[in-house]
């Protein structure tokens, strides 16, 4: 059986706390009492020995070894439903950053910050919400003082899946390649907050998108602009709000103002859609030309004419919100076949995922000459088949 | 001499023959418009979208009908309309890879019995085209069951012809789905 990618992999928190001067996964990690080699979580159990024995360490540490089983590794990861790869490495250095710079408060509710930190962990992981690449609620200082730093730095590498790696392992370094910059998303982070966690479907309220309406600063601001905003389909779940909203920022840094068009209603049938029921998918019109101020904005257009359509721009609108999200993407029609080929090619060489349910991520569907059609993950996490599926 | 020449100038400066609606050309367009950016005043400005269909994504909530004419329709009267829809799943059929290949309509599809609107509709004459106002194009959809899709509507416009004689053309709509 494969090992989960390389780029999968989520490193864990490193010996002595973070150190945003450092490349995440340059820095040094505490094992717990073994050595630890093994890329993750494997099907077959190789790799889950050593980790079952820092487990063990682990949940004596934090007082939890009689709440759970001790089975294997793997029964574990299968019982609390934890997937079996991370985000990429730049990702997690960036998140790594980020609870450095704004730590979540710990010690709520009269518990010690032991237990709450070990709570947090065990209530995510316990409700499937542990995605792998979201951020854990870590106080730098907890780890930085070393009072828990053995027992939380196994646990979270248990659950958070993996080895550091070597540079080599995880491929080119940040400067070599594309992808979300750790700049980006604190950016990102300070004017949106934290990336809400997937929910299964239709299992939380939708939230409505905020509309810039017709203010042209607003929308160069915010990076988009809504068309067809009277039928109201304009209501997603809290992540797909903030996956659309995110994109936008980082389209505004470059001058881009996406149209966004129909995510769904906010209770019932969303018009004219076989999808976009659950405020998990949005249509995008496609990008037009720069202009000389420096500006491309959405227009009416389709594919066929170029003397609305830019290809480069549209591509730069689609990597947005691959770059936000990109393990939660599920599909991308638009039928340009030039444009597809980029988008999979970003997203293998970036990412490092080919194929999602047996097909390409980017593709052709009936009408969608016009606009552009993002679909995220309808359950909460990545199956284990996918992610083994996009690490092919 | 004189009498003949009143006779047949009745009809010609009055409705008749004068007036020739060219149905083919029919076509909806947006009653209450959206805002579009202008990138020649650079501002967002109204503007009203015209449709020959209703497809997913670009489903307008009020459209006005309209007909192109030639002569004279300054008499021209149209009692009501009635808009049928034709419901099946919102589901498209076959898989996704057929989706790009073929209509997508579900055969052996009705239309309702009853209108799901009937409009007695305010009329305008403006550069060569009859405007008939105003017609809900959305709330059709919204007010279909659950997991239910209009495929089609059927307009039925009941017109006085020539003579004064009653009339009704029918003109049918696609609203494709789309994922």
């Amino acid at each position: 059986m494969s090992p989960v990618s390389p780029v999968q992999n989520f490193g864990g928190i490193p010996q002595g706390g973070f150190d945003i001067t450092t490349p995440f996964y340059q820095q040094s990690y505490m094992m717990g009492s073994m050595g630890f080699t093994g890329r993750g979580f494997t099907n077959d159990g190789v790799n889950c020995l050593s980790v079952s024995n820092n487990l063990s360490t682990a949940m004596a540490g934090l007082g939890l070894s009689g709440s759970m089983p001790m089975t294997s590794c793997q029964q574990f990861a299968d019982d609390y439903n934890i997937p079996q790869a991370g985000p990429t490495i730049e990702r997690a250095n960036a998140l790594a950053k980020l609870r450095e710079a704004a730590p979540l408060p710990l010690g709520e509710g009269g518990k010690s910050q032991r237990d709450s930190i070990a709570g947090s962990i065990m209530e995510r992981a316990k409700l499937g919400q542990f995605d792998g690449y979201s951020p854990i609620t870590v106080d730098p200082n907890i780890v930085n003082n070393g009072r828990f730093l053995s027992g939380l730095d196994t646990t979270c590498r248990v659950f958070l899946d993996g080895d550091a790696g070597s540079e080599d392992e995880f491929g080119p370094t940040r400067d070599d390649q594309e992808g979300l910059s750790p700049e980006s998303l604190l950016a990102l982070t300070a004017e949106l907050g934290e990336q809400p966690l997937w929910r299964p479907a239709g299992s939380e309220r939708k939230v409505n998108l905020p509309n810039p309406k017709n203010d042209i600063d607003l929308q160069e601001k915010a990076g988009y602009y809504m068309y067809n905003y009277g039928d109201e389909i304009t209501y997603g779940t809290p992540r797909t709000i903030y996956n659309i909203q995110a994109a936008g920022k980082l389209l505004a840094e470059q001058g881009i103002v996406m149209g966004v068009g129909d995510i769904s209603k906010k209770t019932g049938n969303t018009p004219g859609h076989s999808e976009h029921k659950e405020g998990q998918d949005v249509d995008l019109r496609l990008v037009g030309k720069t202009g000389p101020d420096g500006k491309a904005r959405s227009a009416r257009c389709r594919v066929d004419n170029s003397s609305c359509y830019d290809r480069e721009n549209t591509f730069k609108m689609i990597k947005a919100f691959i770059d936000v999200d990109p393990y939660g993407i599920d599909k991308i029609f638009i039928n340009d076949s030039a444009l597809q080929g980029m988008v999979n090619t970003y997203l293998r060489e970036t990412y490092s995922i080919n194929r999602v349910n047996g097909s390409n991520v980017s593709r052709s569907c009936a009408g969608h000459a016009d606009h552009v059609h993002i679909s995220f993950k309808r359950h909460a996490n990545p199956t284990p088949d996918e992610m083994m599926e996009a690490a092919r | 001499m004189t009498f003949g020449i009143l006779l047949l100038g009745t009809p010609i400066s009055s409705y008749g023959a004068a007036c020739s609606l060219d149905w083919s050309k029919l076509y909806f367009k947006n009653f209450e418009g959206d805002f579009e950016y202008n990138p020649q005043t650079k501002k967002m400005e109204k503007y009203y979208e015209e449709y020959h269909q209703f497809k997913g994504g670009n489903i307008p909530v009020i459209v006005t009908i309209n007909i192109p004419f030639k002569g004279d329709c300054s008499d021209f009267k149209i009692s009501e309309v009635s808009v049928f829809r034709k419901i099946g799943k919102q589901e498209l059929p076959g898989g996704e890879e057929e989706h790009s290949k073929h209509a997508l309509e579900p055969n052996n599809l009705k239309y309702e019995d009853v209108p799901f609107q009937t409009v007695k509709p305010i009329i305008k004459r403006t550069k060569g085209e009859v405007v008939l106002e105003k017609f809900e194009v959305l709330k059709g959809l919204e007010t279909l069951g659950k997991n239910q899709h209009a495929w089609k509507y059927r307009y039925e416009i009941y017109y006085k012809g020539e003579n004064g004689v009653d009339n009704k053309k029918v003109h049918e709509v696609d609203l494709p789905l789309v994922h």
